[in-house]
């Protein structure tokens, strides 16, 4: 036995002497002198990796032992900077050979590797801006667009799939959210780098004691400066304008902007000013005033998913200020005033199926809208955020009023006419401070909201003629509405570290009030009746809140947990037309959540996250007389309390490296609700509905599955980023008095390639593909399909000279609905010394009328078509400061 | 006669300066970001530090960035301000390529700038070749590791660029070294740049005398001296405490900042 395994492993060994190859020889200059110090590599022939090395001796001699079985060939590399480099393939057998280079002088190529794209360090990721710009880029928003890892949706910046929480130029936050007016003005040769800062903490003194899982975005610019840019220019036909001066200035106590912007080109700029930061997360405050409810709505052609600027027929104007001053005792004060007034007109067709479980009713309207859109928003904030102290109020007022006209031509035949007035005044003051004492800190945010949301809606004819009018014909409906809401919110916390652990319980007191008055008039000539009785509310709600959340953490360096327990008891109280409907009515809800992170190394990232518990709700949906929402919709729900159990998990992994510039996402989510109600719809033949509460129980729950990857071609300047998503949801619901459930299963991604590698020519390419199919009551079903293709290519004849053509090519499933191609130009010439830009802009080339798309929502299928804007010529220039 | 010494004299001259210019076309000066962590237990606390490396025909200097500049001081003759150079990291590390040896010249006290140095062998730096190949910049690099200082090195080198060379006492790869990182992600040189330099032959005559050691001794030394400095530098009259609290605090100082001093690149054996 023994002689057997000796045997063996002498066999073995001598395969092993056998299977390493020695490879040996001599280095000689032309002169037959041997070389010294010449590196000698080796690899399998047509591999970028090299398997090994040596070096020569004195006497020109190496020695290579060859590891590399099953390869029959090897390159050798001779390297030494006196000589040419020189590659000899020969057998992967051991050899004796001599090798003569040739005396040269290498010239080494220099190299800077200083302004990588992106590189890391620490938790900042910073993208090299010039790394990333093209010779057509002008603003910083174009070239964030492009950024690996980063996406724009709409105007949010996403980063990972997910919304930054903060954006700030020179570490400091401007505008509080409303980052979009600094990302389409600030102009990119102004900045040095973009910086992701990944589980940016921004309260500085939760630094070391509540992780973040939140990115902020941070603009580096080259130096301290004045800036901005602007545009101004002229066209047909009708009459065009498009004008925008935004001048800024980043020192390094004193940020400012201001801006004033003007066009009826298309261009919806009161987007800038809407605040994308969601407040949430502790010691966070409430970050915007959310808009008052409106109970009433002209019919409209919806236009989701399509390029605004090709129909959006708009008139308006905008006017903002912003400034931030730091003091010499580190306090942030910040100041912003800003108005707009905005006319707009949506003209379209739009065919809606109703999928009841006996029929399916189809109903056309055509309609002719015009919105008369006003805001005014000022905002005030104090702000010290130090290691050892935070100190924050926000003080805001908003007030936004409307008056529009609809016009609808129902089923080709009911001239209807919509008139809308909505006004909703606003003022929030959210307040938090957190201090330590001892080793505990001590925490407290307060916010107090109130709205005043007075509005009315008019309709001719009258409608609902069997319910309003004992089925009698009348001139005129109108719909008054009175909304009043007062929230009070504050919370006291005692944040404690113990090593690993954070202790952070919390109590909190919430007090809700809402009042809300609403009166159907009718009119039939001279006469106005208020119809009073089951068309009347009077309802006073209120709800207090007494909570309290034990919550927890637990960290280390890979690691990081989160629990929070919170514990709620309600006291209701709604008084509907002088009566009690609910009185100190007492509920509870948990809510417990968990998430967990794993930090596998620099690159890979995981996280989990589970959450479930009892709510109880839709205090304002708690009137039982009737209120008009649009011409043919009127509702009414039966007074209770509106019960649910949720559960929700997911699980996520982030790969960023930044390195070989590639990131990726994967999330997956879970949800699943009980309701103890359900909304029945009755729809009549004309689709005109009305809702009421069931007490029913009915049930949701959905699967959705996201991901993204994307990369930077550093020697191609190409970025490549995909995106997939994919869900399945099921949910109940009752139609015309059939209870049934419906089940959507969807897909869709995006793929992007933009290039600029040529200086001669560059590009852009992006298409969009959703699938949704959505399943009813009597194995009704309806499947909406679309394939979006964008291309924008960019030729530069001359230097200081540009072109781009912009198409856009839209496929969808509508039968008989053809294949949609739109063309855009424009002509770009750049004077340098000016930095300016003439611009000739034609827009809608092809001269396309309407654009047709369809979409599901529970148990409609909506075909709209609407109209565009016409082809039409813009003289512009564009100039920064 | 005299027409015919000049034009000899230009000749020799004219050879000399061509020699000394093709000798200089071969140099080049490569700059290193060199981030570390010498408190291993505050992880986020990185330090950054510029560094070169000069490169000639055979040999090559490593020093710190500001040393270099106060070295070009001294080498003017502006002595006074040699001794603090500003330069957190004094050493000067010289290797000959031809001799495959490499000096280290540090100097252990602060306040008295004497030089010590040791050798090494360039070629008891075991590279073992990796598979991985990183694309930094337009350069594909090879990866290969080390074990040297009681630490793992992973260095990605540039085989194109036939500099057999790389930061610190790094070299020996067949290509310029453009990363090298330990595994604790302690210490790291980046590449910054690579230039063609007009480089003057290195004037290493400030280093000397320099007292040879061994690196052991060298490193118990530092140690030692890092630990006791107040005591030492006392005994040596060149630091007068007379105030007992003063001193007791300046103890105290040195005492943390030699405990925070923890994480050297080589470290303690």
């Amino acid at each position: 036995m023994c002689r057997f395994v000796l045997s063996s492993l002498l066999i073995l060994l001598a395969f092993h002497i056998q299977a390493q190859t020695v490879i040996s020889g001599k280095v000689l200059d032309e002169r037959r002198e041997p070389v010294a110090n010449v590196s000698v590599s080796y690899r399998k022939v047509g591999s970028a990796a090299m398997l090994g090395f040596g070096r020569t001796d004195g006497h020109g001699n190496f020695k290579l032992m060859v590891k590399a079985n099953g390869v029959d060939s090897l390159q050798l590399d001779f390297n030494h900077m006196s000589f040419a480099k020189k590659s000899v393939k020969i057998a992967n057998k051991t050899s004796d050979q001599s090798y003569t280079l040739t005396a040269e002088t290498r010239q080494i190529e220099e190299v800077k590797v200083g302004n990588i794209p992106i590189f890391k360090r620490k938790d900042t990721i910073n993208y090299n801006v010039e790394s990333f710009t093209s010779a057509q880029d002008r603003v910083i928003a174009d070239i964030i667009r492009k950024l690996p890892g980063i996406e724009m949706v709409g105007e949010q910046i996403h980063y990972q799939g997910k919304p930054i929480q903060k954006y700030m130029v020179n570490n400091l936050d401007l505008m509080e959210g409303r980052y979009a007016m600094i990302n389409k003005n600030l102009p990119a040769d102004a900045v040095k780098n973009v910086q992701i800062v990944e589980n940016d903490q921004p309260i500085k003194i939760l630094d070391s004691l509540v992780f973040s899982d939140r990115a902020s975005l941070n603009i580096e610019l080259k130096k301290f400066t004045s800036t901005g840019s602007g545009k101004a220019g002229l066209g047909a036909a009708p009459f065009l304008w498009d004008v925008n001066l935004t001048p800024m200035t980043f020192g390094k106590t004193f940020q400012m902007l201001n801006s004033f912007q003007s066009n009826n080109v298309g261009v919806d700029v009161s987007k800038d000013l809407r605040a994308f930061y969601t407040g949430s997360g502790f010691m966070h405050t409430k970050s915007s005033i959310d808009e008052g409810p409106s109970y009433i709505y002209l019919r409209n052609v919806p236009s989701p998913g399509f390029e605004e600027r090709k129909y959006l027929d708009n008139k308006i104007f905008l006017f903002s200020t912003n400034v931030l001053q730091k003091l010499a005792n580190d306090l942030e004060v910040k100041g912003n005033v800003s108005y707009y007034d905005d006319t707009r007109i949506r003209r379209g067709f739009t065919t809606t199926q109703v999928f009841s479980a006996e029929e399916i009713i189809v109903n056309s309207e055509a309609v002719d809208n015009r919105y008369r859109i006003h805001a005014l928003d000022a905002g005030a904030l104090i702000e010290k955020n130090e290691k050892d102290i935070y100190l924050r109020n926000r003080l805001q007022y908003h007030k936004r009023w409307n008056d529009d006209l609809g016009l609808v031509l129902l089923n080709e035949d009911i001239p209807i006419e919509q008139r809308r007035a909505f006004t909703d005044e606003a003022l929030l003051n959210a307040f938090s401070v957190g201090r330590f004492i001892g080793k505990q800190l001590v925490s407290i945010t307060s916010n107090l909201e109130w709205h005043r949301t007075p509005q009315h809606l008019h309709v001719t004819p009258g409608q609902f003629d069997d319910l309003l009018n004992a089925g009698e014909p009348f001139d005129r409906v109108g719909q008054l509405v009175d909304y009043n809401g007062l929230d009070w919110s504050n919370s006291l916390s005692f944040t404690r570290r113990l090593k690993r652990w954070r202790l952070s319980p919390t109590v909190s007191l919430h007090y809700n009030r809402n009042s809300l008055q609403t009166d159907i008039e009718i009119q039939d000539g001279q006469q106005v009746d208020i119809l009073g009785g089951d068309f009347h509310n009077d309802m006073l709600n209120s709800q207090l809140q007494l909570g309290l959340d034990a919550a927890a953490g637990w960290e280390s360096s890979r690691w990081k947990f989160n629990l929070a327990t919170p514990y709620r008891l309600h006291y209701f109280n709604i008084n509907q037309q002088g009566v009690q409907t609910l009185d100190n009515t007492l509920r509870s809800t948990f809510n417990p959540r968990a998430s967990l992170t794993y930090i596998l190394d620099s690159r890979n990232e995981f996280s989990a996250n589970v959450s479930g518990g009892n709510q109880f709700g839709g205090l304002n949906n708690f009137y039982n007389g009737f209120i008009i929402n649009e011409y043919r919709n009127i509702n009414r729900y039966d007074a209770r309390l509106l019960g649910s159990r949720t559960v929700n998990a997911g699980a996520g992994y982030n790969y960023k490296n930044t390195l070989k510039a590639n990131f990726a996402h994967l999330r997956y989510t879970y949800g699943q609700g009980v309701r103890d109600y359900i909304y029945q719809t009755r729809v009549d033949s004309l689709g005109r509905a009305s809702t009421v509460i069931g007490d029913q129980e009915s049930q949701n729950q959905n699967h959705s599955l996201s991901g993204g990857v994307s990369r930077f071609f550093s020697k191609i300047k190409t970025v490549v980023k995909l995106n997939a998503n994919a869900g399945w949801s099921a949910s109940d619901y009752m139609l015309n008095e059939v209870m049934a459930r419906q089940r959507i299963i969807n897909y869709g991604g995006t793929l992007e390639v933009i290039n600029n590698l040529s200086s001669v020519v560059s590009g852009e390419y992006k298409t969009q593909l959703g699938h949704t199919v959505n399943h009813l009551a009597a194995d009704r079903s309806n499947t909406v399909f679309y394939n979006n293709h964008y291309l924008t290519a960019i030729v530069y004849p001359k230097e200081y000279h540009s072109i781009s053509l912009s198409n856009s090519y839209y496929h969808n499933n509508i039968a008989g609905q053809r294949d949609q191609y739109f063309m855009d130009a424009l002509y770009r010439f750049t004077v340098k010394r000016w930095r300016l830009d003439l611009e000739l802009i034609a827009q809608n080339i092809l001269n396309n009328d309407n654009y047709v798309q369809q979409f599901a929502s529970t148990y409609e299928l909506i075909q709209s078509s609407f109209e565009l804007r016409p082809r039409q010529f813009l003289l512009s220039t564009r100039f920064r400061f | 006669m005299i027409y015919g010494y000049s034009f000899l004299s230009l000749f020799v001259y004219c050879v000399i300066l061509f020699k000394e210019t093709e000798d200089r076309d071969q140099c080049y000066r490569a700059i290193y970001k060199m981030e570390y962590r010498l408190d291993s237990t505050v992880l986020d606390n990185i330090s950054v530090s510029m560094t070169e490396l000069l490169i000639y025909p055979d040999e090559s200097w490593f020093r710190g960035v500001q040393q270099g500049r106060y070295d070009s001081i001294a080498h003017h003759g502006l002595q006074a301000m040699q001794k603090f150079t500003g330069e957190k990291f004094p050493y000067h590390i010289h290797k000959n390529r031809r001799e495959g040896k490499l000096t280290y010249y540090d100097q252990i006290r602060i306040l008295v700038s004497d030089q010590y140095y040791y050798e090494e062998q360039i070629a008891d730096q075991q590279w073992t070749v990796i598979s991985d190949t990183l694309r930094i910049g337009d350069m594909l690099c090879q990866g290969a590791e080390l074990s040297y200082g009681k630490r793992k090195w992973t260095a990605y080198f540039n085989p194109d660029i036939p500099i057999h060379d790389g930061p610190y006492k790094f070299s020996g790869l067949p290509g310029l070294i453009v990363q090298i990182e330990d595994d604790t992600k302690s210490w790291k040189f980046s590449l910054f740049e690579l230039n063609k330099a007009d480089l003057a032959p290195f004037d290493s005559n400030f280093l000397f005398p320099a007292i040879k050691t061994k690196k052991e001794k060298y490193l118990k030394d530092k140690r030692y001296y890092l630990d006791n400095l107040v005591a030492i530098e006392e005994s040596a009259g060149l630091l007068v405490l007379s105030d007992i609290e003063e001193r007791e605090a300046q103890v105290k100082h040195r005492e943390k900042m030699s405990k925070r001093n923890n994480n050297w690149i080589e470290l303690y054996p």
